[in-house]
C-alpha cells in the first residue's frame, strides 16, 4: 500500500517537472511577442534586450486600431474562416460518413483522391489557382478565399472525421438500421452525437487553418480592405522599414480569437464524456 | 461571442444533419453550388471579355507602392480623386506592400486582370518591361522637363518604358559620435573606412563598425554594395556591349576587400542573412556604425529615435582605388500593355506632372528619401538645407544599378538574382577564394547573357 | 421471410449506392474542379518554358533534366527530407508524451492543457515573425539570454550559419506543431475507459506495459492520421522556412517549397518552378501508398 503511494508521488513529480519545462518552452515566445507589442519602438532595437524590464506603451495598439484599421481585416478573417468552416464541416460530415459506412462505386477512388489532393504543395497551385478564381470574377477580393479554402479544409476534415467515424462500432448503427432508421437518420442520431467531441476538434482546426492561412490570401488580395488579418500584418513591412511594434501588436490581436476558440473547444473536449455509448 | 460562434458552427452542421435525416434532400442541396459554379467556370472567359466592352464606364486600376510615410498615400489619393473627378474616369487606387508587389503583379498579369498603372522601384518594374509587359512611354518622356539622369532610368534599348517618379539615391550613414570619440575624420576612401572601422569596432559590446548586409533573399542593398566595390576597384560585371567581363584581376581585388571586412570581424556574422531591413534595424539598434542605404531610414529615425538622428551624419560614398561610383535606384510609373486603359493611365501620369507644385510637395513630404526627377527644383529651400543637399547631389551623380551593362532584361535579371551577393556568400559561407568567387561570378553571368 | 429480408438488404445496398454518390458531389466540386483545373495547368506548365505574361512553349522534359543537374535542387530535396523527418519525429514523441501526461488526473491539468495548446492556435506567419525576432544575433532575446547566463561566449549565428540554420527553422515548426499531436491524441485518450487501466493496474501491469498494450493500439488510427497530415504539412511547409530563414544563407536551408518560390518569383521562371514542385508529387504519393498499405494490413 505504502509503495503504491510513493510510486504515485514519483509519477506526479515527474509529470509536473516535464510539464513545467514544456510550459516554459511554450510560453516564452508568447511572452516575448506580447512584451514586444507593449514596448516603445526605441527599446525594441537594443542589443541585448532585457528579459523583464519594459518601457511600457499601448501606442502600438492604438496605432493598430486607428491608423491601420485592423478591425476590417479581422472582420474579413472571421467571415472567411466561419463560412469556410461551416461549409467544409457540413460537406465533410456527409462525405466521411459515406466513405466509412456506405458501399458505392468509386468509393476507393474518392477516398484516395481526397488524400492525394491534399498532398499537393501550395507553392505549385497558387498561381493557377489565382487564374481560376479570376475567371470566376473573384480575383483580388476576399470572396476568392471562400472558393479556395475549401480545397484544403474539406480534405482535412474528411481525414479527421473518417478516423473518428471509423472508431464508432458499426454494431450500434446496425441496430438502428434494423429498427428502420434511414442512413441519414442514423448519421444524425447515432454517429454525429458520438463523434461530437471529434467534430468539435475538427471544426476548431478547420477554423484555425482558414484564419491562419497566409500564402493564398497574400496573392489573392491587393487592397487593404480586402486583406485578411495575417496578410495585413505582413504588409506593414515597407520596403526596408519594418513597423515591428505594430506587427507584434497585430500578431497578438490576430492570435486572440483562435486562442479563445481553442480554449472553448477544449472545454467541449473535456465535457465530451457524452461518448459513453462508444463502450 | 466566440462560444456563440462555435455553437453556431456546430449548430449549422447539426441543422444540416437534421435536414439530411428528413430525407436525402440535403444531398441535392449540396449540388446547388455545383450547378451554379460549374457553368460560371466555363463561361468565365466570355463573361470577362464581354464585361469590359459592355460596361462603358472606364475604370483605371492603379497599384501604388505603399510607403512608410503616411502622408504620401493621402496626397496621392487626393491626386487620384481630383483626376477621377475632372476626367470622369473611375479610379481604383490600391496601396500594395512593396515586398509582395512582384508576386501579385505576376499572378494578376497571368490571370488577365493586371492593373493599368503601377508604381514601384525601377528594378522591379523593369523586370516587367523585360517580360514585354510594359507600354512604351516615349511620348510622356518628351513632354516634361526630366533631368538628364531621369531620362536614362526607363530607357531599354531605344524605347522609354518607365516614367521616373523620384530618385531614391543611397547615402552612407555614419555614427558621427563614435567616429568623433576616437578623433577620426569622415572617410573618403573605402580603405580609409576600413582602417577607421578597426578602431571603432567593439563586437564584445555588440557594436560592429560596419553594417553591410549580404543576404540573398531579395532586396537591392547588398547587391548594390558589391557592385559599387567592384566598380570602384576598376572591375566591371558586364561591359557596355553586353560582354561578361567580370572575371578580372580588378574584380578579384574587390572581392578580396569585401571578404576582408567580414573576415576581420568588422561586420556582424548575421550579415549573410541580412536583407534590406537588416541594415536598417542594425543601425537603429545601434549595433552597426556605418550602413549604405536609401533615405528611408531617416524617416523612421525622425519618428522613433531623434537622438540617433542627431548622432548620424550622411556622407557621400567613399572612393576606391580606381573610381567612385554611386549606384542609385528610383521609383517609377509603369503602364501595363495588356491593361484595358492604357490611354487613361498615360493621362493620369500627365495629370500628375501637370501640377508641379504638388509634385514638389510630394517629394518633400518624403523627407530626403526621394529626390526630384524634374529640372528646376534644386534651388528650393528644402534642397538647399544642409541635411538634404547631399541626397540631391547623390541622386545627380548616380549611375544605374547595373552600370555599365546595356539596359535590358539580362541586366535586370542579373541584378535581381543577386549574383554578386551569391558569389560573396560562396566566400563567406563555403570558404571559396576570391579567385574562385570571380569564376563563379563569371559562370553565373554567362548563364544569363549567353542563354539565347 | 428469408426472402423478404434479402430484398430489404438489397434495396438498402441500392440506396446506399445512390446516397454515397450524392454525398460525393461536393467533394467532386471542391477537388476535381476547383483544385483539378489549376493542377492540370500547373503540371502542363512544368513541361514548358513558361514565364509570366508570355505563352508557354512545350519543351518536353527539359525542365526536369535541368533539375537533375541542379545542385541546389538536390540540396533542397535533402533538406526537405531532414526537415520533414526530424520535425515529425520530434512532434510525435513530444505530443505523445504531453497527451499521456495530461490524461492523468492532477491539479492544474486544465491550465497546462490550455496553455500548451496555444502555439497551434497562432498563425504560422505570426510564429515565424516572432521567432525570427528572437533568433536575431544582435538584438534577439535568445542570444541575449545565452550570453547573459554565460553558456556561450559569442552570439550563436542561428540564422546565418549554414550548419545550424535548417535546425533553427525546424525548431520553430516543432514548437508550433507539437500541440496538434497532443490535442489529437488526447481527444482519443479521453474516450478510453479508465476501468481498463484500473483493471490492468490491479493485474500488475506497469505504466509502460499499459501504454504498449492498451493505449497505443487504441490511439493508433488517430496517430496515423495525425502523422500523415502533419507529414504533408511539414513537407510542403513554405511559410515557416521562408519567413524564418528565406531558404538561406546560400540555399543552406532551402526546401522544395521555398526553392519553388525562389525559382518562380526571384528567378522569374515559372515553368522551372512548377517542375520543381511537380517533381516531388511522386514522392508524396509513394509516402501515401506506404501509409495506406500499413493501414490495410492492420484492418
Amino acid at each position: 500500500m505504502h509503495s503504491r503511494k510513493t510510486s504515485k508521488a514519483i509519477k506526479m513529480t515527474t509529470t509536473y517537472v516535464i510539464l513545467i519545462i514544456s510550459l516554459l518552452w511554450t510560453i516564452f515566445p508568447l511572452y516575448w511577442m506580447v512584451k514586444s507589442s507593449f514596448t516603445i519602438d526605441k527599446e525594441m532595437y537594443v542589443a541585448r534586450p532585457a528579459l523583464f524590464d519594459i518601457a511600457f506603451t499601448t501606442e502600438h495598439y492604438v496605432d493598430l486600431m486607428v491608423n491601420a484599421k485592423f478591425l476590417v481585416n479581422l472582420g474579413n478573417s472571421l467571415m472567411i474562416a466561419a463560412i469556410t468552416t461551416i461549409f467544409g464541416l457540413t460537406v465533410s460530415v456527409f462525405a466521411s460518413y459515406a466513405m466509412t459506412r456506405l458501399k458505392y462505386p468509386g468509393r476507393k477512388f474518392f477516398s484516395s483522391t481526397v488524400i492525394i489532393s491534399y498532398l499537393l504543395p501550395t507553392a505549385v497551385l497558387f498561381i493557377p489557382m489565382y487564374i481560376f478564381v479570376s475567371k470566376l470574377g473573384l480575383g483580388g477580393t476576399r470572396w476568392a478565399m471562400l472558393v479556395i479554402y475549401p480545397t484544403f479544409v474539406v480534405p482535412y476534415c474528411c481525414y479527421m472525421l473518417r478516423s473518428y467515424f471509423t472508431a464508432i462500432p458499426y454494431a450500434l448503427e446496425e441496430a438502428a438500421l434494423i429498427d428502420g432508421c434511414t442512413r441519414l437518420q442514423s448519421l444524425r442520431h447515432i454517429v454525429v452525437p458520438i463523434a461530437l467531441p471529434g467534430i468539435a476538434v475538427t471544426a476548431t482546426f478547420a477554423f484555425t487553418m482558414s484564419w491562419n492561412e497566409y500564402l493564398y490570401a497574400m496573392i489573392m488580395t491587393t487592397s487593404m480592405k480586402e486583406m485578411t488579418a495575417t496578410v495585413a500584418i505582413s504588409s506593414w513591412k515597407y520596403g526596408d522599414i519594418v513597423n515591428w511594434g505594430r506587427i507584434m501588436a497585430g500578431c497578438v490581436v490576430a492570435s486572440l480569437p483562435v486562442t479563445i476558440i481553442y480554449i472553448i473547444a477544449q472545454s467541449l473536449l473535456v465535457s465530451g464524456k457524452a461518448d459513453g455509448s462508444v463502450k | 461571442m466566440k462560444r456563440k460562434l462555435l455553437s453556431v458552427i456546430l449548430a449549422a452542421s447539426m441543422v444540416a444533419a437534421c435536414l439530411a435525416g428528413c430525407g436525402s434532400d440535403a444531398g441535392t442541396q449540396e449540388t446547388a453550388p455545383a450547378e451554379s459554379e460549374a457553368p460560371a467556370e466555363e463561361t468565365g472567359e466570355e463573361a470577362e471579355a464581354s464585361g469590359t466592352e459592355s460596361s462603358g464606364a472606364k475604370k483605371l486600376v492603379f497599384w501604388d507602392k505603399a510607403e512608410y510615410v503616411d502622408e504620401y498615400g493621402s496626397m496621392m489619393k487626393a491626386v487620384v480623386d481630383k483626376f477621377a473627378e475632372e476626367q470622369g474616369v473611375e479610379v481604383d487606387y490600391v496601396n500594395v506592400p512593396s515586398a509582395d508587389m512582384k508576386q501579385k503583379l505576376m499572378a494578376a498579369i497571368e490571370a488577365g486582370n493586371a492593373p493599368d498603372l503601377i508604381v514601384g522601384d525601377d528594378t522591379l518594374v523593369g523586370q516587367f518591361a523585360s517580360l514585354n509587359q510594359l507600354e512604351s512611354v516615349d511620348d510622356i518622356m518628351s513632354e516634361y522637363d526630366f533631368t538628364e539622369a531621369a531620362l536614362k532610368v526607363g530607357l531599354l534599348g531605344d524605347t522609354q518604358y518607365m516614367v521616373p517618379q523620384a530618385f531614391t539615391a543611397p547615402g552612407m550613414y555614419i555614427r558621427a559620435d563614435k567616429w568623433q570619440e576616437k578623433g577620426l575624420d569622415m572617410p573618403e576612401t573605402w580603405e580609409e573606412l576600413k582602417e577607421q572601422a578597426k578602431i571603432v569596432n567593439d563586437p564584445a559590446n555588440g557594436f560592429y563598425a560596419l553594417g553591410f548586409a549580404m543576404g540573398a533573399s531579395g532586396g537591392g542593398d547588398a547587391e548594390g554594395f558589391c557592385r559599387t566595390i567592384i566598380l570602384d576597384w576598376g572591375g566591371q560585371t558586364v561591359d557596355e556591349n553586353g560582354n561578361v567581363v567580370v572575371n578580372s584581376p580588378e574584380t578579384v581585388e574587390a572581392l578580396t576587400f569585401i571578404k576582408s571586412l567580414y573576415d576581420e570581424g568588422l561586420i556582424s556574422p548575421d550579415a549573410v542573412t541580412g536583407d534590406d531591413m537588416w541594415n536598417n534595424q542594425a543601425y537603429l539598434a545601434g549595433t552597426a556604425g556605418v550602413i549604405c542605404n536609401a533615405g528611408s531610414i531617416i524617416a523612421s529615425m525622425k519618428n522613433d529615435d531623434p537622438d540617433l538622428l542627431a548622432k548620424t551624419q550622411v556622407i557621400a560614398y567613399p572612393a576606391g582605388p580606381k573610381g567612385c561610383y554611386t549606384l542609385g535606384g528610383s521609383n517609377v510609373f509603369g503602364i501595363i500593355a495588356s491593361g484595358k486603359n492604357v490611354a487613361e493611365a498615360k493621362d493620369f501620369i500627365r495629370f500628375y506632372y501637370n501640377d508641379m507644385d504638388n509634385y514638389e510637395a510630394m517629394i518633400e513630404v518624403m523627407g530626403a528619401m526621394w529626390q526630384p526627377v524634374i529640372n528646376g527644383m534644386d534651388d528650393s529651400e528644402f534642397w538647399q538645407d544642409e541635411m538634404n543637399k547631399p541626397w540631391l547631389e547623390s541622386s545627380q551623380q548616380c549611375v544605374k544599378t547595373y552600370y555599365p551593362a546595356p539596359s535590358d532584361d539580362r541586366a535586370m535579371t542579373c541584378f535581381s538574382s543577386q549574383l554578386c551577393v551569391k558569389a560573396v556568400q560562396e566566400m563567406l559561407i563555403n570558404g571559396a577564394t576570391p579567385e574562385e568567387a570571380a569564376e563563379i561570378l563569371e559562370k553565373s553571368f554567362k548563364e544569363v547573357y549567353e542563354a539565347e | 421471410m428469408e426472402k423478404m429480408k434479402m430484398k430489404k438488404v438489397e434495396s438498402q445496398t441500392v440506396k446506399d449506392k445512390r446516397l454515397g454518390l450524392i454525398l460525393m458531389i461536393p467533394i467532386v466540386l471542391v477537388i476535381f474542379i476547383i483544385m483539378g483545373i489549376p493542377l492540370i495547368r500547373a503540371i502542363y506548365w512544368s513541361f514548358t518554358d513558361k514565364v509570366v505574361g508570355s505563352d508557354p512553349n512545350f519543351i518536353g522534359l527539359k525542365n526536369y533534366i535541368g533539375l537533375f543537374q541542379d545542385k541546389v535542387y538536390w540540396k533542397s530535396l535533402r533538406n526537405t527530407a531532414i526537415y520533414t523527418g526530424g520535425c515529425i519525429l520530434a512532434k510525435l514523441l513530444l505530443g505523445l508524451l504531453w497527451a499521456v501526461l495530461l490524461n492523468q488526473d492532477f491539479k492544474g491539468k486544465g491550465f497546462f492543457r490550455t496553455t500548451l495548446l496555444i502555439p497551434w492556435a497562432l498563425p504560422g506567419m505570426v510564429v515565424a515573425m516572432t521567432w525570427r525576432w528572437m533568433y536575431d544575433s544582435t538584438y534577439g532575446i535568445i542570444n541575449s539570454l545565452l550570453l547573459g547566463s554565460g553558456l556561450v561566449d559569442m552570439p550563436v549565428a542561428w540564422l546565418s550559419s549554414p550548419k545550424i540554420v535548417l535546425y533553427s527553422a525546424m525548431l520553430v515548426n516543432i514548437w508550433r506543431g507539437v500541440p496538434f499531436f497532443m490535442f489529437s491524441i488526447l481527444g482519443v485518450l479521453q474516450t478510453l475507459d479508465k476501468q481498463v487501466y484500473e483493471a490492468a493496474t490491479v493485474d500488475g501491469a506497469g505504466i509502460f506495459k499499459q501504454f504498449w498494450y492498451i493505449t497505443l493500439p487504441s490511439i493508433s488510427p488517430v496517430l496515423k492520421v495525425t502523422t500523415l497530415l502533419s507529414t504533408i504539412w511539414t513537407f510542403n511547409d513554405f511559410e515557416n522556412v521562408w519567413l524564418v530563414t528565406g531558404g538561406g544563407p546560400l540555399y543552406a536551408s532551402s526546401v522544395i517549397a521555398t526553392y519553388t518560390y525562389d525559382k518562380a518569383f526571384i528567378q522569374n521562371s515559372l515553368g522551372q518552378a512548377l517542375s520543381v514542385a511537380t517533381s516531388v508529387i511522386p514522392i508524396l504519393i509513394v509516402m501515401m501508398l506506404i501509409f495506406s498499405y500499413f493501414n490495410k494490413k492492420e484492418q
